[in-house]
């Protein structure tokens, strides 16, 4: 076994688990968890929605948008038949999704742990890709589209996403169009994938009912080693400023809603300390018991659909609130000034230690989950962040840490709102 | 590893403990089970929401909310929903186990004081739940009610629910209607909290490391204040009463959504029928070896969805998919054609397994979450037996093929609701 193990523990949570330099150049996670009767596993690479265009050996490489998506639809079918029948025999529960910035292939299984992990590193590195095979799934992935077509919650934040951004393709819907998907073929496909998926820029996370040694074997046994090579990634330069400050979607069908993003800087990655200190100062300027909070919802600007969320990824960051309203202008412009106050006057002290415990349970809550567990440990590997670390960030923040995030985060004059006017009322 | 105990604290009240210590929070409900019934349903859907809201001591959400999210941001839940012919009303709490406290803090026996005030001291004006509150809390659920239509596919399904059981309490939608809601005074919410806390069957679940004894006397101690007289409630399996039923609406969809609606007519006097008609269900339509997913979806492209799920109370299966609108009837067909085909007996030996070793494999999985094991136990809390995960999957995988068949031949279709756009087809 030539791998590069190190241990990771966290004492206040009495939690370890092990990473492994592993010699073909995969990153793998073992998390033990004592007690547990399931695990849960994940497989995934470095390469989303977002990455249609990039330098792969020497060759600059232009995809259709969406391909990332059909990509990870296409690679559950191999020459030797399809992945859900082989854990059909397991009783494994599969799944697969594509994000921004990941795809991950997943199981779940409390019993054939060893014969699961198998079937997934064996079929994520077999691909088989025929003209046949890729046009048939157009008729599923083009059902999936129409579904989201239909979901007023998607197309707010998309048409965010496209007024924040003036070129960035987060502004793209991640399965792409009806006619960006009709371009797809099995060349274009192996191109994406010899490019993205080699052990180099792929993580694999185990959780649960597990030891090292038996994914070590199979990592051993199974994963091929990759050649080095790596693929540069290419995005257009983004503007710091908004594409447009609002964006309106005429919805019959749908009550009205909002979303409103703050457009950060996009080359700022966040460490542990800053994306603790981030969700602190969120959670102090508007949870349920903010003081912004309490103005929106006793003027009846929101109701319980109202929420927040940080969005990263390479070359966007960003914060988003959104909700349903009655009145998105006045909701969007009451949101604003209380950033502006925030900025001017910085974070209540008593509202910032309220958040910060909550903060600390939040992320220590997530260790009773395999999934949970395995989904934030992919998180971290990929955005070079250590879990632990982040959790005790968040119990020890401090105010001005909060405060330097706010100023960073949320700048009032940088903002777009995205308004679904629904046609119920 | 969890355990599960039960004892009934008084007539009609039990608490239900699952002791587990593998996790860092814990989850503290209070299930109230009333009849389904059209004049109440809407008022006690309010009622939950004035309950979660604020109390005597935390008078408006914000107290409240700060209170709460001062013990390490536990959440409060207060929910209505629907099982079988009851109206579940949850208040819970949800929080850091006390073990991990910062500062040592006992954070589990706060929670449930405070859930306590929520529940027994509301905040009052003379016999009448507060006017500003109520008005806030009705807004909230109006609000509630009519987003319910954002989301196509969950929407589609209350449609066909509705359709199908019009004249049963089934068909009653869990908060009420809209003009219900709207309707609801703050004296009738007293009314209700009241006759909540005299009639409604209860049980107290702690899912965790709570010490479920202590819980369990503070609950007594309020309980044993009110005047208990609380009745018997079941529910009545679900049967045709005349042809099937249709409707189609029309509303500006990019895509179709299609439900049919199944009796499935078990023998009610047979312990083991609903285990068959539940294995049915998932060879029809339940994993992706499933018929409908390797057929209608993979065989056919007409679906990015095609599923079905076994409602164990009222014994229904759903089928549900999301299909371009000039493939609706050749979805529907094909979906008819999977059935026909279990009741002729067409399924093989792999199909059948696929659906069992899919129930074995997940009864591990369900007992590694708060939220997993807290559903499955709340579920069962009306059966005649309560079993564990591994004995539920057991009784799976008892039945026989010839057991399938016969279940499916049970199976007569009650309702097709269809929501489709509103454009003449090019």
């Amino acid at each position: 076994m030539e791998a590069n193990i190190q241990e990771i523990r966290n004492e206040r949570l009495n939690e370890k688990y092990y990473k492994i330099e592993h010699k073909t150049g995969l990153t793998v996670y073992v998390f033990p968890k004592e007690g547990y009767k399931s695990s849960y596993a994940v497989y995934g690479t470095d390469f989303g929605s977002v990455n249609t265009h990039f330098m792969s050996d020497g060759r600059e490489i232009i995809s259709p948008d969406g391909i990332a998506h059909y990509l990870e639809h296409k690679l559950f079918e191999s020459e030797d038949g399809d992945a859900f029948a082989k854990y059909a025999v397991t009783g494994a529960n599969a799944n697969a999704y594509t994000s921004f910035e990941k795809t991950c292939y997943l199981f779940s299984c409390s019993s054939n742990l060893e014969e699961n992990l198998r079937i997934l590193l064996g079929f994520v590195q077999q691909p088989y890709f025929t003209d046949e095979t890729v046009k048939k799934e157009q008729g599923i992935i083009g059902q999936e589209i129409r579904m989201y077509d239909d979901s007023p919650d998607w197309r707010v934040m998309f048409n965010l996403l496209g007024g924040m951004y003036h070129n960035h393709p987060v502004k793209t819907d991640i399965a792409g169009t009806v006619e960006s998907i009709a371009e797809i073929t099995p060349e274009k496909l192996y191109e994406c994938y010899n490019s993205f998926y080699t052990p180099e820029n792929m993580a694999l996370c185990v959780v649960g009912d597990v030891d090292v040694e038996l994914v070590l074997r199979l990592v051993d046994e199974i994963v091929k080693p990759g050649d080095g090579k790596r693929v540069e990634k290419i995005f257009p330069p983004e503007p710091k400023g908004v594409a447009s400050e609002y964006v309106e979607q005429v919805f019959p069908g749908s009550v009205t809603m909002f979303q409103l993003g703050f457009k950060a800087d996009g080359d700022m990655r966040l460490d542990e300390r800053q994306a603790a200190a981030c969700e602190v100062m969120l959670f102090a300027l508007a949870s349920n018991s903010s003081p912004l909070y309490e103005e929106l919802m006793n003027r009846d600007l929101i109701n319980e659909s109202f929420g927040y969320e940080q969005l990263e990824g390479p070359g966007y960051n960003g914060v988003l609130f959104s909700g349903e309203s009655k009145n998105p202008q006045e909701a969007a412009k009451t949101i604003k000034k209380y950033v502006a106050d925030a900025c001017k006057n910085g974070i209540n002290k008593e509202d910032f230690e309220i958040a910060k415990k909550a903060i600390y349970a939040e992320y220590a809550s997530y260790l009773n989950s395999v999934s949970a567990i395995g989904g934030a440990l992919i998180g971290c590997d990929f955005t070079g962040r250590e879990l632990f670390r982040t959790i005790d960030e968040a119990a020890s923040v401090k105010l001005e840490d909060a405060n330097e995030m706010l100023r960073l985060m949320l700048d009032p004059e940088n903002t777009t709102l995205s308004v679904i006017k629904g046609g119920t009322e | 590893m969890e355990k599960f105990s039960r004892r009934e604290l008084s007539p009609g009240i039990y608490l239900n403990s699952i002791k587990d210590d593998r996790f860092k929070s814990c989850k503290i409900s209070v299930n109230m089970y009333m009849p389904m019934k059209n004049d109440t349903a809407a008022e006690n859907a309010l009622l939950i929401q004035l309950l979660g809201r604020s109390c005597r001591e935390y008078p408006d959400y914000m107290s409240l909310n700060r209170e709460v999210n001062r013990l390490y941001g536990a959440a409060i839940g207060a929910d209505c929903t629907k099982i079988g012919d009851l109206q579940q009303l949850v208040l819970s709490v949800s929080g850091l186990d006390d073990r991990y406290a910062l500062n040592g803090e006992k954070l589990s026996q706060e929670l449930v004081k405070l859930l306590c005030k929520m529940l027994f001291e509301p905040k009052l004006e003379g016999e009448a739940f507060a006017q500003y509150d109520t008005q806030q809390e009705r807004r909230k659920l109006l609000e509630l009610i009519e987003s319910e239509i954002n989301e196509k596919r969950g929407y589609a399904i209350t449609q066909c629910v509705s359709l199908m059981c019009e004249n049963d309490s089934f068909g009653i939608r869990r908060y009420g209607s809209y003009e219900q809601v709207k309707a609801v005074t703050p004296q009738q919410l007293y009314t209700a909290w009241k006759r909540l806390l005299e009639t409604a069957v209860i049980n107290i679940v702690v899912v965790g490391n709570p010490d479920a004894g202590v819980i369990g006397e503070m609950f007594s101690e309020k309980f044993s204040t009110i005047n208990r007289r609380p009745e018997n409630y079941s529910t009545r399996m679900f049967k045709l009463d005349s042809g099937v039923k249709e409707k189609t609406e029309e509303q500006e969809v990019m895509q179709s959504k299609l439900v049919m609606g199944f009796a499935c007519n078990i023998d009610e006097n047979d312990p083991n029928s609903a285990d068959r008609a539940k294995l049915m269900t998932l060879v029809l339509g339940g994993t992706p070896s499933s018929k409908l997913f390797t057929n209608v979806r993979e065989k056919e492209s007409l679906c990015y969805y095609c599923a079905a799920s076994y409602n164990r109370q009222k014994s229904i299966v759903l089928i549900d998919c999301g299909v371009e609108k000039q493939n609706v009837e050749k979805a529907k067909k094909e979906i008819l054609n999977q059935l026909e085909q279990m009741k002729k007996g067409n399924i093989s030996e792999f199909e059948i397994n696929a659906a069992k070793l899919a129930v074995a494999d997940s009864s591990g999985i369900v007992t590694d979450s708060i939220g997993g094991i807290d559903k499955f136990y709340t579920s069962q809390l009306f059966e005649k037996e309560i079993i564990t995960p591994e004995q539920a999957a057991e009784r799976i995988n008892a039945v026989t093929a010839e057991q399938i068949v016969e279940a499916a031949n049970c199976v007569e279709l009650a309702a097709v609701y269809l929501l489709t756009d509103n454009k003449e087809e090019l």
